[in-house]
């Protein structure tokens, strides 16, 4: 029963990643006894002989309860449309936004949220056969006044999400600010101010350094941080 | 057109591919991209998506589908082509199409659309597989999940003989064409057309020939792909402390 790649090595779909008795996970599939990557990326094998390949280029697909940063696309008359960097596009249904309801025939929907607005929001239902719904109505979640949005690959913020979380909150208590991580690899930085820079700064280490010790290199330098 | 020594009009052996070169991701719009250089073809592939299907009536419930336009720009041929979509450009998009949708696992991304768009920059024979081998380089650049690679080659019958990865001047004066395209760690074909004459035994010498090239060329695509991703990989390895 041999595995033909090291873990942590680059693979191609098509490739025959082993061969026998494994457990095919995220991104391998099993056509009789061999065990196919599906995507170009990195091949991980678990102690339990787990085989899993993260891809390079992740697609994101919204799952129920995942936070995620919208921005906002389109304003109808009882909902908006939410560009969540995903294929399907997220409705956010005026029940999910406001606390009491609202004339809709009086009120216009541009006066809570216009087009280009950056909400935090979180998935409360998704099938495939319609596209997510969002919600806003709960704390940490809704509109976002002031800050800076950033962007990664989706498949480095599942990793940070995996490993790293210890890590940002410790930027935020030590730089006195609040960092969202959206699981479709959007994230916002706010009440930075001043100390802007320097978050931006950790921040890019903490989502693109993933060379052997960087966490405890970068565990190290948020300690010497200062506000 | 097979000279004494054996040796074909361009110098090759009957047995040789044209030097072929692959790079990928040099478009930054598109999700995923390639250009692929083949003898003098040079043709560029563009992926998009999966992204929202407009117009909607055209999804599908339970699957992604692929658009593909083959196209060949005015002066890609000796001769201007003229922009519009030509009835063989129609077809080989569709043929083209068809030949990367097994490999594509479609099921992952009900309603939603992959767009490919091939333009061919230079023409000279052999331009629906080169377009093939590198869309799916293209696909598998965009981060789709697929099964596995596709790769294309043609094969032909020139004076009688048997030779591998046909030029313009052999495709129109030789007398057969066989472009064959699969899936080659799976053994699986996933486009085959024929026009001219082979008799049985020619036509199953012929798409062994087909397979040994498939499989140099098979190499050329997965050094391509990771190539790109092997100085990324090192970029994010860097560290910035």
């Amino acid at each position: 029963m041999p595995i033909f790649f090291k873990s942590g090595s680059i693979v191609l779909p098509g490739d025959v990643i082993a061969e026998g008795n494994y457990r095919a996970s995220e991104g391998v599939t099993r056509t009789d006894n061999k065990y196919i990557s599906l995507y170009l990326g990195i091949l991980r094998i678990g102690k339990s002989g787990s085989l899993s390949v993260i891809p390079f280029k992740h697609i994101y697909v919204p799952e129920v309860g995942d936070i995620v940063v919208g921005k906002v696309r389109d304003v109808g008359v009882t909902s908006w449309l939410i560009d969540i960097n995903s294929p399907y596009p997220a409705v956010l249904q005026l029940s999910e936004a406001l606390s009491k309801p609202i004339d809709v025939t009086k009120v216009d929907l541009r006066q809570y949220l216009d087009i280009g607005d950056v909400i935090v929001a979180k998935v409360i239902e998704f099938d495939y056969l319609r596209d997510p719904m969002l919600t806003i109505k709960e704390s940490r979640l809704g509109r976002v006044t002031e800050g800076l949005l950033l962007e990664f690959q989706p498949f480095l913020v599942y990793k940070v999400l995996e490993s790293r979380l210890k890590l940002i909150e410790e930027v935020k208590s030590k730089l006195k600010c609040d960092i969202i991580v959206g699981k479709n690899g959007r994230v916002v930085v706010m009440g930075a101010k001043d100390r802007l820079l320097r978050v931006v700064d950790v921040l890019m280490m903490i989502f693109e350094d993933f060379s052997a010790g960087s966490t405890e290199r970068i565990r190290k330098y948020i300690s010497k941080l200062r506000d | 057109m097979i000279l004494e020594d054996g040796r074909r009009v361009d110098g090759r052996r009957p047995d040789e591919l044209r030097p072929t070169t692959i790079e990928v991701g040099i478009l930054k719009n598109a999700d995923g991209s390639a250009l692929i250089r083949q003898g003098k073809n040079k043709i560029i592939v563009a992926v998009y998506g999966p992204r929202e299907l407009h117009p909607r009536h055209l999804a599908l419930p339970d699957r992604a589908i692929i658009r593909c336009r083959y196209h060949m720009v005015p002066f890609s041929v000796p001769e201007r082509k003229s922009p519009a979509p030509t009835r063989r450009e129609i077809e080989l998009s569709k043929v083209i199409r068809e030949a990367l949708e097994p490999a594509v696992i479609l099921s992952s991304f009900p309603r939603t659309t992959i767009d490919v768009f091939i333009e061919v920059l230079q023409a000279d024979g052999g331009t629906r597989t080169a377009s093939i081998t590198a869309a799916s380089v293209a696909l598998a650049d965009a981060g789709i999940p697929m099964r596995d690679l596709v790769t294309a080659v043609a094969v032909g019958k020139v004076d009688g003989t048997l030779v591998l990865d046909l030029n313009h001047v052999e495709d129109q004066y030789g007398d057969g064409d066989m472009p064959v395209a699969m899936m080659p760690s799976l053994g699986q074909i996933t486009l085959l057309q024929a026009d001219g004459n082979f008799t049985l035994e020619e036509f199953k010498r012929g798409l062994e020939l087909a397979m040994q090239g498939i499989r140099r060329l098979y190499e050329i695509q997965k050094r391509a792909l990771k190539e790109k991703y092997s100085s990324l990989a090192l970029e994010l390895r860097k560290g910035r402390s």
